[in-house]
C-alpha cells in the first residue's frame, strides 16, 4: 500500500499531488504538480510537456471529446510510457493533452483512468491518501 | 539561475512565489522533489514549460506559489 501527504491548507485548494510522466525513452521525465479530480474521467497533462517528452502530437491516438464547464472541447489523446503519482506507477496509459490557464496552480488532472487501477482512501483528518493495487 | 544544488526548503525560502524548472532532481517515492539545480523561475508557469527545452533529464516544474484563500476550483 503506498501512502502519501497532500498540502491542504485551506479549504479553497485542491488536492494537489505531484507526478511524473516518463518520456519516450527511459532517460528522460517531467514532474509537475495536478489536482486530484475524481471529476475527471482522464488524466491530463500540459502540451508542451508531452511535446517536450517527445511524443507525436500531430499523430495522436485519437481525439476525444471532452465536456467541460465552457462546452464540449476535442483533446488528443496519446498514450505515454509511464505515468507514477500517489506512490503507484501505471505503465502505458492514455492521457489527454490540455493547457490549463497560466494562473491556475496546477499544471494537469490525476483523473478516473488513473485512480480507478486503486483502492483509494483520502483522510482528511490527516490530509493523507492510501492507494492500494485493486 | 544558480549552479548551486540546494534541498527544496533551501529552494521555496530562496524563490518564494514563483513557478520554477528544477533539474538534476532528487525525488523521494511520492515523486515530491527532495532536492535539485533551480534553472528557470517565473512567475509564469509558460515561461517555465518554454524553459523545458532547452534541458534533458529528469525535470520537475515545481510551484512555490500559493493559491489565494478567497479564490476556488471547480474542474
Amino acid at each position: 500500500m503506498a501512502r502519501i501527504s497532500f498540502n491542504r491548507l485551506h479549504p479553497s485548494q485542491l488536492i494537489t499531488v505531484q507526478v511524473n510522466v516518463g518520456g519516450i525513452t527511459a532517460n528522460e521525465s517531467r514532474s509537475f504538480p495536478v489536482g486530484l479530480d475524481t471529476g475527471a474521467t482522464f488524466t491530463a497533462i500540459p502540451t508542451k510537456v508531452a511535446l517536450d517528452l517527445g511524443y507525436d502530437l500531430a499523430n495522436p491516438k485519437k481525439m476525444m471529446p471532452i465536456l467541460t464547464g465552457n462546452g464540449i472541447i476535442s483533446l488528443k489523446v496519446i498514450t505515454v510510457r509511464q505515468l507514477t503519482a500517489i506512490g503507484e506507477t501505471v505503465e502505458d496509459i492514455d492521457v489527454v493533452c490540455l493547457d490549463l490557464p497560466a494562473s491556475s496552480m496546477i499544471k494537469g488532472l490525476l483523473g478516473l483512468n488513473f485512480l480507478e487501477r486503486f483502492d483509494i482512501e483520502i483522510l482528511f483528518s490527516t490530509n493523507t491518501i492510501e492507494a492500494r493495487p485493486r | 539561475m544558480t549552479n548551486e544544488r540546494l534541498t527544496i526548503e533551501e529552494i521555496e525560502a530562496r524563490f518564494p512565489d514563483a513557478w520554477l524548472l528544477i533539474v538534476e532532481c532528487e525525488f523521494d517515492e511520492n515523486i515530491e522533489v527532495l532536492a535539485g539545480r533551480v534553472v528557470a523561475h517565473s512567475k509564469s508557469s509558460a515561461e517555465i514549460e518554454d524553459a523545458l527545452k532547452h534541458y534533458n533529464g529528469h525535470l520537475a516544474i515545481y510551484s512555490t506559489r500559493k493559491m489565494p484563500e478567497d479564490m476556488g476550483y471547480l474542474l
